[in-house]
């Protein structure tokens, strides 16, 4: 029926590749998925969390994790982490945003 | 699941769209796929970001991110607006193009006016013309452009200017000289 693949069958296609999920607060995690649900709730191994607070970034591991999917806002398949993006300030203000 | 083709949001399937989330992010990306929680998948993803970290505290400008592939909760999602058409060189739109579903923004070749004749070309322009195209039997190939039409053809329009024009009676083209065109009115050529 639908042309594309839904946003959960790729969720469900990166089961067992890395995932790099960004938090709706200042918070990153990267690790294995193993599983998720309906709700995006995911259980993760071998994490790394990126924290960003006032100090700078600080780092957590933790060897395997159940995230609850409520905090998720956004899921990049297949990276390894904030160093795969680096941030470039962008030339100019960007109006209407 | 109820997505269907008479879906608003499914005729920009393949364009680029500019995503506000309530972090006060802005993603623009090639907007690839939706469900029913408006969860999307955006392909070739930026992230644009007016709220620095924490951590560098005073600096307002806008960072930019590049993500590529990626899966947004349709829970954080604002607004969403079309950015652009799709890229031309998505091999994805073309597998949608090719099932028939004509996206707007898709291109056509454009000439500057010049047609390729599908018809027997009248009158072409002034130094465009290339060599006959069907050999003409017992025609002597240096003199290709000087020939009378055979007979039986309908010959050429009176007053039509450059080829085909036969030489004067009599006269024959020095070597080298096989284009035989006469400006008109122009004297006749004596060879002495």
């Amino acid at each position: 029926m639908s042309q594309s693949i839904l946003p959960l069958e790729l969720v469900d296609r990166c089961i067992g590749s890395q995932m790099f999920v960004i938090m709706k607060d200042d918070k990153e995690l990267v690790g294995t998925l193993r599983g998720f649900d309906d709700y995006i709730n995911m259980v993760l191994e071998n994490v790394t969390e990126y924290v960003y607070t006032d100090g700078g970034r600080r780092e957590n591991k933790h060897e395997s994790i159940l995230l609850n999917g409520n905090n998720i806002s956004m899921l990049v398949p297949g990276s390894k982490g904030p160093d795969q993006h680096p941030e470039v300030a962008e030339p100019g203000q960007r109006s209407g945003i | 699941m109820s997505m269907s083709k008479t879906s608003k949001l499914f005729q920009y399937i393949g364009f680029r769209i500019k995503v506000t989330t309530t972090e006060g992010k802005t993603l623009v990306g090639k907007f690839m796929a939706f469900d029913k929680h408006m969860n999307l998948v955006l392909g070739d993803c930026e992230e644009f970001s007016r709220n620095v970290p924490k951590g560098k505290k005073g600096e307002e400008r806008e960072r930019k991110r590049t993500l590529g592939l990626i899966i947004l909760r349709g829970e954080n999602i604002i607004s969403l607006t079309i950015e652009g058409p799709p890229p031309q060189d998505d091999s994805r739109v073309k597998s949608i193009l090719a099932r028939g579903v004509q996206l707007p923004g898709s291109a056509q070749p454009a000439g500057r006016g010049i047609t390729i004749p599908t018809t027997a070309p009248t009158a072409p322009m002034p130094g465009l013309t290339g060599p006959i195209q069907t050999p003409l039997v017992g025609m002597n190939p240096a003199f290709g452009r000087g020939v009378m039409p055979p007979p039986g053809f309908p010959g050429f329009p009176p007053g039509m200017p450059g080829r085909g024009i036969a030489p004067p009676p009599g006269m024959i083209p020095p070597p080298g000289f096989g284009r035989g065109i006469l400006p008109p009115g122009a004297p006749p050529m004596k060879r002495e």
